[in-house]
């Protein structure tokens, strides 16, 4: 019985980390070729950096198109497209920095600086302390860490309670205080976690590339016209209608637009 | 038609004007030009009296209007005005009321000569658009007249440096019924470019000064001037504009004598002398000016003052700058500072203040700066100063003020105590914020863990180990509870090590140690497996044993004459061959695995 247990685990464990160990390592297939990423990136920030800003952006874009998804990398592309005054695609490469660093303090300033330039001013959710700190706490992790942590806590629990198991009563308060702990602390992370793993698989986002793009009532240029949105507005993606996306704005207008002319984030 | 003609019918020119403009208005009421009349008076005047020629034209709207085309004027020095005013019109004509507006544009010529004879003024015409008129021309008697004043200018000095004051003075002396003395209004046309001028004299006083021994009253207007340019220039001379009361000469018209009866005693007349031009002369500056030299050229002072001599950092200490001089106002910037490296240093308020003494314009000029000490010492704010030419000499010089202490103590406020209240950071610019070039290389952060089924698996692992402890806890505790079950779960182990005591006997050449383990491991082998000694148990009673607990009678009695043989060679002192002994270690060996796995 010992013996088969412990062949379980180990066979469990080699498994995972054999899975994992191939995830993370760069795949030999030209999609995902990282080092020819990091060169691409290296090349543009040298561009950049002397003012090559129209070779900067191509450096970058073909980074992305290596396989690089690295918040870094868009950030810097947001930064050439700019100074283009590709206002539209940078705002696009500045939200999908935003996306894997929503902490990171230089993207939401950049963000916030390019969308100050749009010609659409669409009112931001007003704030307050409690909900600075909140969202600070909430958007303070990437989700690699994010689930990496709470993997860590969860072990931390059960090796508390296998431990529990075994020691006698002195040692028992401290294992059992240990996992009591941690499984505290994953429940009050879990919330936060499984919200941004909601909002990283399931939320959509879109900005607007061409210099104006008509918003409809419905998804045909028969509809309504309700209003219209021009080049780097924000829009958040409900749903798609065959070439027709169904959007709102923060400000809870919404309505149906052309895919043409927008990009999702 | 001459002007004489027109006087004499239109005396009352308003009135006829009038009936003109009603008769333009019904004849032409579409027309932007309805009427235009000409007067000129007086027709006879003397040398350097003012003559007025006005053309008056009415249009129904308001605009610019040209001026008339007036020939003749050769003669004489004009100076041109306009004045526009308006007019509203009610006519009654078969019942029907209309009202209308009218503007009357006044083009005005004021014609001056010197020289007397009969000049022709005219033709005058007038044109705009579809209006065009040819209104005559007038004769003008000009007879010699002697002026009623005399213009005497004279400079102070008629050779200066550039930036160097002089005076301009422009004596009148009347003659009797003079009754008033204009200023010409435009300054700086009869001056010109060249100089800075600044007048002396608000009013004009009359004084009285002694001249070719009589007493003589005079109104002198001065002006203060600074040459800007170097070379030579002319100071054009200007008109002075006076009122005099002339009486009647005899055989003069009908008109004057009138005036002369009922206006109190003459006929007065306004005219204008010029007075006679100047040259001066201004000199450059030498080369090698100091620095901070700004182009003040004359005699300068300097004096300084703090308004405490003693304060705390961060306090604010006034330091009032006065520098006094009598060359060009304009020209005055700010004094030289001494070291204020340790003092936050305001910009300055500056005032100016000019007073005329002995006939020389002085400015005063007054810095008042705000100091902010940043740190407490005993400072020494000598070498205030003030560059400047000084003509006297010919040479530049610098008016020094005399030093300043300052004792600045620790304020009581602020970081440190020892320097100034902080401000707000300025900002200047703005604009994104600059690249992220450090950290690990490139990632794929879209793949994230949970994505894997390993993960998945990673998840279960923890449960699972904690059901595999839960299992080993209960097992442990049976074990603890059940000591017969403790000594059988472990006789297997305890063979393999006894079976290896025995193999390394054999492997070290000793038989006799070999049989003493292997028989030791066969009996203790079995008491571990039965829970019961079998040391001191007879054959019998030992076969009877094994094959009460399941042993089959083959291995029992295997195990009897495995038992036997090891008991004869240890005791009985035969040798064995090491073949021999090593199918022993091999009949051991398997005969234990089957009673391990029989008595289970």
């Amino acid at each position: 019985m010992k013996r088969a247990t412990s062949i379980l685990f180990g066979a469990l464990l080699l498994a995972s980390a054999a899975h994992l160990g191939a995830a993370g390592s760069a795949a030999p297939d030209l999609k995902h070729d990282l080092k020819a990423a990091d060169a691409a990136w290296r090349a543009g920030n040298a561009a950049y950096e002397q003012g090559r800003y129209e070779e900067a952006a191509r450096d970058y874009a073909g980074a992305v198109k290596a396989g690089a998804v690295d918040a870094r990398l868009y950030y810097n592309q947001g930064n050439a497209l700019f100074r283009l005054n590709r206002l539209g695609e940078s705002i696009l490469a500045y939200e999908r920095a935003r996306r894997l660093a929503p902490s990171d303090a230089d993207i939401a300033f950049n963000l916030r600086f390019a969308r100050s330039r749009a010609v659409d001013k669409v009112p931001e959710t007003p704030d307050n302390a409690l909900t600075r700190t909140l969202w600070s706490l909430h958007a303070g992790y990437t989700l690699r860490a994010g689930t990496w942590t709470a993997y860590a806590l969860w072990v931390l629990g059960f090796a508390g309670l296998a431990v529990w198991v075994f020691l006698g009563a002195a040692g028992r308060i401290v294992a059992g205080l240990a996992s009591g702990l941690a499984f505290a602390a994953l429940l009050a992370f879990s919330p936060s976690l499984a919200y941004r793993v909601h909002q990283q698989e399931t939320a959509r986002r879109a900005v607007v590339l061409a210099s104006v793009a008509e918003v409809y009532s419905g998804p045909g240029e028969n509809q309504e016209l309700l209003f219209r949105a021009h080049e780097g507005t924000v829009l958040d993606v409900v749903e798609t209608r065959g070439e027709w996306l169904s959007v709102k704005l923060p400000d809870g207008r919404g309505g149906f637009i052309r895919k043409t002319g927008i990009e999702e984030v | 038609m001459t002007f004489r003609t027109v006087g004499t019918l239109f005396a009352d020119f308003r009135a006829l004007f009038a009936a003109a403009l009603l008769g333009a208005f019904i004849a032409t009421p579409r027309a932007a030009v309805l009427d235009a009349q000409p007067s000129l008076s007086p027709t006879q005047a003397m040398t350097g009296e003012t003559i007025q020629l006005v053309v008056r034209v009415s249009a129904d709207k308001k605009e610019d209007l040209p001026w008339p085309r007036v020939e003749g004027l050769g003669a004489f020095t004009v100076t041109k005005s306009t004045n526009v005013s308006s007019g509203s019109q009610t006519s009654v004509v078969n019942g029907t009321i209309t009202h209308s507006e009218y503007f009357i544009t006044e083009f005005v010529f004021n014609l001056v000569t010197q020289r007397p004879g009969d000049y022709v003024v005219g033709p005058i015409r007038y044109a705009h658009k579809d209006f065009q008129r040819d209104l005559g021309s007038a004769t003008v008697s000009v007879t010699k007249g002697d002026a009623g004043i005399i213009a005497r200018p004279t400079l102070g000095k008629s050779r200066v440096y550039v930036g160097e004051q002089t005076l301009y003075t422009l004596r009148i002396i009347p003659k009797e019924g003079v009754q008033s003395v204009n200023w010409p209004q435009d300054m700086q046309k009869y001056i010109g470019q060249k100089f800075f001028f600044q007048p002396i004299d608000s009013t004009m006083a009359p004084k009285v000064v002694t001249l070719d021994g009589r007493e003589t009253q005079v109104l002198d207007f001065r002006i203060a001037l600074f040459p800007l340019l170097a070379g030579s220039s002319t100071l054009e001379g200007m008109p002075v504009e006076y009122r005099q009361v002339r009486r009647a000469a005899r055989g003069g018209s009908a008109a004057d004598m009138f005036e002369e009866f009922f206006g109190g005693g003459g006929r007065v007349v306004t005219q204008t002398v010029q007075s006679p031009s100047l040259r001066l002369e201004a000199v450059p500056l030498p080369a090698k000016a100091p620095e901070d030299f700004n182009g003040s050229v004359g005699k300068y002072a300097i004096t300084a003052k703090l308004d405490r001599d003693e304060a705390a950092t961060g306090d604010a200490v006034s330091l009032t700058v006065t520098i006094r001089g009598n060359g060009q106002p304009k020209s005055v910037l700010q004094p030289k500072l001494p070291d204020l490296s340790r003092f936050e240093v305001y910009d300055p308020e500056k005032t100016s203040a000019s007073t005329v003494e002995g006939g020389t314009l002085w400015t005063t000029h007054t810095f008042k700066y705000i100091l902010l000490p940043n740190r407490e010492g005993d400072y020494d704010l000598s070498g205030i100063s003030y560059a400047y030419f000084d003509p006297a000499r010919g040479a530049y010089a610098r008016a020094t003020a005399p030093a300043l202490k300052l004792r600045v103590v620790r304020g009581k406020g602020g970081a440190g105590g020892g320097y100034a209240a902080q401000r707000e950071i300025q900002e200047l610019g703005s604009d994104i914020r600059f690249l992220k070039t450090q950290g690990p290389a490139l990632r794929n952060d879209s793949d994230l863990p949970y994505h894997h089924a390993g993960f998945v698996l990673l998840l279960a692992l923890p449960p699972l180990a904690l059901v595999g402890a839960l299992f080993a806890r209960r097992r442990r505790d049976r074990l603890r509870a059940d000591s017969a079950l403790l000594r059988r779960s472990q006789a297997s182990k305890k063979l393999r090590a006894r079976l290896k005591t025995a193999r390394a006997a054999l492997d070290a050449g000793n038989p006799r140690e070999f049989y003493r383990a292997l028989s030791e491991a066969m009996a203790a082998f079995a008491s571990d497996r039965l829970n019961r000694e079998f040391r001191g148990l007879t054959q019998a009673e030992a076969r009877a044993a094994l094959s009460e607990r399941g042993a089959s009678p083959a291995t029992a009695d295997a195990w009897d004459a495995l038992l036997q043989r090891c008991d004869f060679m240890l005791f009985a002192g035969a040798a064995a061959a090491p073949e021999e002994t090593r199918r022993d270690l091999e009949a051991g060996e398997k005969l234990l695995a089957s009673l391990d796995k029989e008595l289970a």
